[in-house]
């Protein structure tokens, strides 16, 4: 089966499958209009994998800096095609924030509530040299 | 004395085009805003608003959206930034406007998630993208959203404005 690869934009994240680590990875950036069109090729291809590969277990791992609703929408689709997966394969949610994030985390923690798929939330550190470099360019 | 300063503004259509890179020139222009968590906030409630006109301008004929072109502005207004969206509207939208921002105003935090959710859920194309939009931003500034209806040259606009403090 075809590894898969989506390639990210400006606007769209990068989507990758890592066989090694049977790991999905979602990174970047999603905030695009037509977000089903950008997810389903992703969801579809869980769905084609899972079934033919019978995997005990896959994880995903998520790195986002922005979503938008659009994005949230399909992220509720993605979950509950899992949720109906799970018959078959154990699911395992890796979803990273930045520490300042509060606004990250609270979305983190509402799909925890809303979906049975297990969501462990990451938080890493802050970039602080961005906001030095702004900083310095802006208020000198 | 208020002072007031734009940092981005944009009359015109909201095409998909246009909506992407509406997006892709406004976040330089909001390095001046040095806090990474207003400007991350900024940011996000900028996208749901301006996507939030395009999910309009979409439901209306391209000659009725050439005669009444749409706006977004950001500005800083006393200890507060502001973001403003003015897009036309069909008069019969008005009233189911209008009632869905009271209902969301008077909501609080947790019913605003449960809301929330459950329309992310209903997921179908029927399902108005614009409406879950206006409930995204509720949650993100914590406070009500300011609306008002104005009549421009004939024209019914519609006008949501957020703040960020």
């Amino acid at each position: 089966m075809q590894n898969l690869r989506i390639e990210p934009t400006s606007i769209s994240p990068l989507i990758y499958f890592n066989n090694d680590e049977r790991t999905l990875y979602i990174q970047g950036r999603s905030v695009p209009e037509n977000a089903l069109e950008c997810y389903s090729p992703a969801i579809n291809w869980i769905k084609r994998y899972v079934n033919d590969s019978k995997v005990e277990r896959m994880f995903l791992d998520i790195e986002l800096d922005y979503f938008n609703t659009t994005t949230s929408r399909c992220f509720v689709l993605l979950f509950k095609v899992l949720e109906d997966l799970q018959e078959h394969t154990n699911f395992k949610i890796y979803w990273r924030y930045e520490a300042s994030d509060e606004d990250m985390q609270t979305s983190i923690l509402e799909y925890k509530r809303f979906t049975n798929i297990p969501i462990e939330p990451l938080e890493f550190e802050d970039n602080d040299n961005e906001e030095d470099i702004l900083d310095m360019l802006y208020n000198s | 004395m208020i002072r007031e300063d734009i940092l981005f503004a944009y009359q015109g259509y909201f095409t998909f085009k246009i909506t992407e890179k509406l997006l892709c020139l406004l976040e330089p222009h909001l390095y001046s805003i040095t806090s990474k968590i207003i400007r991350k906030k900024l940011f996000y409630i900028s996208v749901e608003m301006i996507q939030n006109v395009y999910q309009y301008n979409k439901t209306i004929g391209t000659q009725e959206i050439l005669k009444n072109p749409s706006n977004f502005v950001i500005r800083k207004i006393a200890n507060s930034l502001e973001i403003v969206t003015a897009n036309y509207i069909r008069p019969a939208d008005k009233h189911r406007l209008k009632n869905l921002l009271d209902k969301i105003n008077s909501m609080n935090q947790e019913a605003l998630t449960q809301e929330h959710y459950q329309r992310l859920s209903a997921i179908s194309d029927d399902t108005p993208s614009a409406n879950i939009g206006i409930l995204s931003i509720a949650r993100r500034i914590n406070r009500n959203l300011d609306y008002q209806f104005i009549d421009v040259n004939g024209s019914q606009y519609f006008v949501l404005k957020a703040y960020i403090p």
